[in-house]
């Protein structure tokens, strides 16, 4: 063992007490050295649990483990001597610069005095951070953190990169240049196992080892996952704006149908079998080139079923009355620095609107300011024609706001939290008895109900979360991230919801860091540095990228395209 | 040892960098000295009373006249109880003291005198207060009334009382040492738990325990940087102290030094087996105010007086290490070294600082859950 095998186990189980199923339940799998291999599933799958048992951090119940040719249980430092282990969220010591913490590293790694100043100076380049050696780590941005994170597991050299989730919450842009560095390591012969929830980093790996609840159900080249839905993919085109969501709704109730979503323009749907037998709501068929999402949902076991459940409220309010969010000439300054520069926007009613933007570029500052957190330092927000500034509450009881940041009482109980939120937007008697239920039962939080908000896994604290701002049924709902560090079956759940509420005609606000998921909406608004610096519909931006070289641009492109012209 | 010293560098970098640090080391210490120095006074000052002194007389005018001289009393003389009645409801008098219409016949006659007094009750301190002025007060006429005699010929023995080690009767004088338990709890059990229950909240603890550090490197590494930051924190209070407060300090250096780290080996452990057991700072700094705080304020002796509590509390505060610190750091400042004290209470922390450690040695493994 470990000659060509970077990690081996076999049989590896692991229950956690008070937890009903195992954690990882009995599996087998093989990482090649010098591979870079996707680690992907849903929340809770046990890709965390994995990484902590293969790095030492943690005992398991029965199985087979060899890290680097070591037993993680009888020689865990030895293991962790060779090990790069980078956690979900890696511990900077948010108090000390960059450099200070890359020191602290390069001497618990005992890196030798001799060419360590060569060493972490090609490490700061690597990462991009030459210019910030000297800022607090606390200072740096979201994907700047992770990518000092990076380096300074690199101090020591690693055979073996172990990364939990890595670009979660990341920017685009820093996403892509993480993305970028890990795989030029694995191609000098480091290897690394890299969890991830991004389906497109996922396909780009050597190889892939796909958990879902405890089990791998998928282990291999990502062409051969592929290969599963070849044929299966199709693009729905023509279908008019208004229908498009309906046509939707129904379209994933088929039994011929595995999975849909809206991008840009058109219904894109895998089906059950190579050839569709699903009705085309008026519109034109034709074949697409399968995503690895396509084939990770279909192996999965395809996409939420049926509708969803806030249509089974029994006194659904109505949301006839037109709610305009407008933002005019919206601009907020911090001292010197104008996080927003002049945003304008307009949302109608039963409208989803996107804002689009790297870590920093004002998105949360642009919804704090439209629900009324946040004064404007000049301009206006409007919510059905209201200003925040002069009636706030009025104005207020009539939205909803998901805050990037989980902003549940993280010491109460899921249930204490529904009943806080259901009361705070006041919910009375049975009304509030029932909403409570019906959040349960949508959002699968029983098994949850005595947890501490805090202690969820991440998902679920997402899913907590959106089951609080949509309770009290607003008439305008906004989403700072959403779907961050949420799985692919998870975000579809989520977008059915959003979809269901624009239907019935919410007016809905959404910022997001999944480039895909832009393209579910109407319209969206790409933000950089403050501004915004286009502003229509999905299709309309990537437009923006077309060129001879590139006739068919993706919204990932279309948006580095704009961000790097600005 | 490179790893170690350079953890330790990093707690040092932290701390110069963290308000929260700084303010619990230098601010909060500073903040409960000047409380304990001019905010708490257990001395009543002056107590106020009514003196009934119906029956008049020379000894009557003397007794009174030593409640008058007094410098625990503000007295005000009646001739009748019930002048003095409303006073003692409404609270503006603390107490009355009757004196017996026939005082002189009885001391003429040689029979007893009862000399009543009345206390507010509902001021259980003022009361006590109250009780034992007044009987200092009385021995002192009767020392005073037995002297004059003496010069006419009467010989008789006179009562001289004389306080020691705090000549002056000064609560701050107590109290300022013994605050300096609480200064070191704040830093050993509060601080402690709460900086290593902010490296799991931040992940940065299982960052550290992917790598080849040990959990000893760590834990040495954080108990050698708060011990230092607590004897630092302890010199200074000390300092001001001496010099500000004027209290006086009569033991060494060197005993302050031993007794203070013997004690604070105790607090680091229990600050760090609070934060092995509660990896959130909220739950930490709750354990670390109930189990440290609290009892080296309340069952130390540091405020109230251990032996006039219930037994099974006493029995209580013989595991809190605060007890023995107080007792020696009122020893080493106001009466001087006295080893066979000192050593007796370094003893029964160190076994309490063991508990702890062995605790922490059976909690504590290089595993994230």
């Amino acid at each position: 063992m470990g000659g060509e095998c970077a990690i081996s186990f076999e049989g590896l189980r692991k229950t956690f007490a008070g937890q009903a199923g195992p954690a990882l339940a009995g599996i087998s799998a093989r990482v090649a050295r010098g591979s870079l291999t996707g680690l992907v599933g849903p929340d809770g799958a046990g890709k965390t649990t994995l990484l902590r048992v293969l790095t030492g951090l943690l005992g398991f119940d029965a199985g087979e483990v060899s890290v680097l040719g070591r037993d993680p249980v009888r020689e865990p430092a030895l293991i962790q001597a060779a090990v790069g282990y980078m956690p979900q969220r890696f511990g900077l010591y948010e108090d000390l610069t960059v450099m200070e913490n890359l020191r602290l590293y390069a001497d618990i790694r005992s890196l030798p005095a001799r060419g360590r100043g060569e060493r972490l100076g090609s490490l700061l380049r690597l990462t991009s951070l030459s210019d910030f050696a000297g800022r607090l780590a606390g200072k740096l941005s979201g994907g700047m953190k992770q990518k000092l994170g990076l380096a300074c597991v690199l101090v020591g050299r690693p055979e073996l990169l172990l990364l939990d989730e890595p670009s979660v919450g990341v920017d685009p842009i820093s996403r892509r240049e993480l993305w970028k560095t890990v795989r030029g390591l694995a191609s000098g012969g480091m290897s690394a196992l890299w969890a991830t929830s991004y389906l497109d980093e996922a396909e780009r790996c050597d190889s892939v080892i796909l958990l879902s609840q405890g089990r791998i159900i998928y282990d291999g080249s990502p062409e051969g996952a592929l290969g599963k839905v070849a044929g299966r993919s199709w693009a729905l085109d023509g279908i008019p704006r208004e229908g498009r969501r309906r046509a939707l709704a129904s379209l994933i109730q088929e039994e011929g149908v595995v999975d849909g979503i809206v991008r840009g323009g058109s219904l894109h749907v895998v089906s059950a079998g190579t050839s569709p037998s699903f009705p085309l709501h008026g519109g034109t068929l034709r074949p697409e080139r399968p995503t690895f999402e396509d084939a990770f949902i279909s192996v999965l076991g395809g996409g939420p079923k049926g509708d969803s459940g806030l249509s089974r409220r029994a006194s659904p309010r109505s949301h006839a009355l037109p709610v305009s969010v407008e933002a005019r000439n919206l601009t907020r300054r911090f001292g010197d620095f104008t996080a927003v520069d002049d945003v304008s926007f307009n949302i109608g009613r039963g409208e989803i609107f996107g804002l689009l933007g790297p870590n920093g570029a004002g998105k949360s500052t642009t919804f704090r300011m439209m629900c009324g957190l946040l004064a404007p330092t000049s301009g206006k927000a409007l919510v059905a024609g209201m200003d925040l500034k002069e009636s706030p509450s009025r104005a207020r009881a009539r939205l909803g706001l998901m805050a990037q940041r989980f902003s549940l009482y993280g010491h109460l109980s899921v249930s204490q939290n529904l009943e806080f939120f259901s009361g705070a937007y006041g919910l009375r008697g049975k009304e509030r008895r029932d909403e409570m239920r019906l959040m349960r039962e949508i959002f699968e939080l029983d098994p949850f109900l005595d947890r501490n908000a805090g202690l969820l896994p991440l998902g679920y604290k997402q899913r907590l979360a959106l089951a609080c701002s949509v309770m009290h049924q607003p008439d305008a709902l906004f989403l700072d991230e959403p779907t961050s560090g949420v799985d692919p079956v998870t975000r579809r759940e989520f977008w059915l919801h959003i979809n269901y509420l624009a239907m019935s005609g919410v007016t809905v606000m959404v910022s997001t860091h999944f480039l895909d998921e832009a393209e579910y909406c109407d319209r969206v608004a790409v933000i950089h540095r403050g501004r915004s610096i286009a502003t229509g519909t999905p299709d309309e931006i990537k437009s923006m990228a077309r060129s001879p070289g590139l006739p068919d641009p993706t919204m990932e492109d279309a948006f580095f395209a704009l961000v790097e012209n600005d | 040892m490179q790893v170690t010293l350079s953890l330790i560098r990093k707690e040092a970098l932290q701390i110069t960098r963290d308000p929260s640090a700084i303010a619990i080391a230098f601010v909060l210490p500073m903040l409960l000295l000047f409380i304990f120095g001019y905010g708490i006074s257990l001395d009543s000052g002056r107590i106020k009373v009514g003196v009934v002194t119906g029956g008049g007389g020379r000894e009557t005018l003397s007794l009174f006249s030593a409640f008058e001289r007094s410098r625990f009393f503000e007295a005000r003389g009646g001739t009748d109880m019930r002048d003095f009645a409303d006073d003692l409801a409404s609270g503006r008098l603390k107490g009355i003291v009757v004196v017996p219409q026939d005082l002189a016949g009885s001391l003429l006659a040689g029979r007893q005198a009862t000399v009543q007094m009345i206390a507010d009750g509902t001021e259980i301190n003022s009361a006590t207060f109250l009780r034992n002025y007044a009987l200092g007060a009385l021995d002192g006429w009767a020392a005073q009334e037995r002297l004059d005699r003496a010069a006419k010929g009467d010989s008789l023995i006179a009562v001289n009382p004389r306080y020691w080690y705090n000549e002056e009767l000064s609560s701050r004088n107590f109290i300022i040492p013994g605050s300096l338990s609480i200064v070191m709890t704040l830093i050993g059990v509060l601080l402690t738990a709460l900086v290593i229950a902010r490296e799991w909240e931040r992940g940065t603890m299982e960052s550290l325990m992917s790598t080849p550090v040990t959990i000893r490197e760590i834990i040495v590494a954080k108990l050698a940087t708060y011990y230092a930051l607590a004897l630092i924190s302890t010199f200074i209070c000390l300092a001001v102290a001496v010099l500000w407060y004027r209290v006086p300090f009569r033991g060494g250096a060197f005993a302050l030094w031993a007794v203070s780290s013997v004690f604070l080996a105790s607090a680091l452990g229990q600050g760090l087996l609070i934060s092995t057991l509660a990896r959130d700072q909220y739950l930490a700094s709750q354990a670390a105010l109930v189990s440290g705080f609290l009892p080296s304020f309340f069952l130390s002796g540091f405020i109230f007086e251990i032996s006039s509590m219930p037994e099974p509390i006493q029995a209580v505060s013989r595991l809190v290490a605060a007890r023995y610190f107080v007792g020696s750091l009122q020893t080493v400042f106001l009466t001087g070294d006295v080893w066979p004290l000192f050593l007796r209470s370094m003893a029964a922390m160190a076994a309490i600082a063991l508990a702890f450690l062995l605790l922490i040695s059976r909690k504590m493994v290089k595993r994230v859950a």
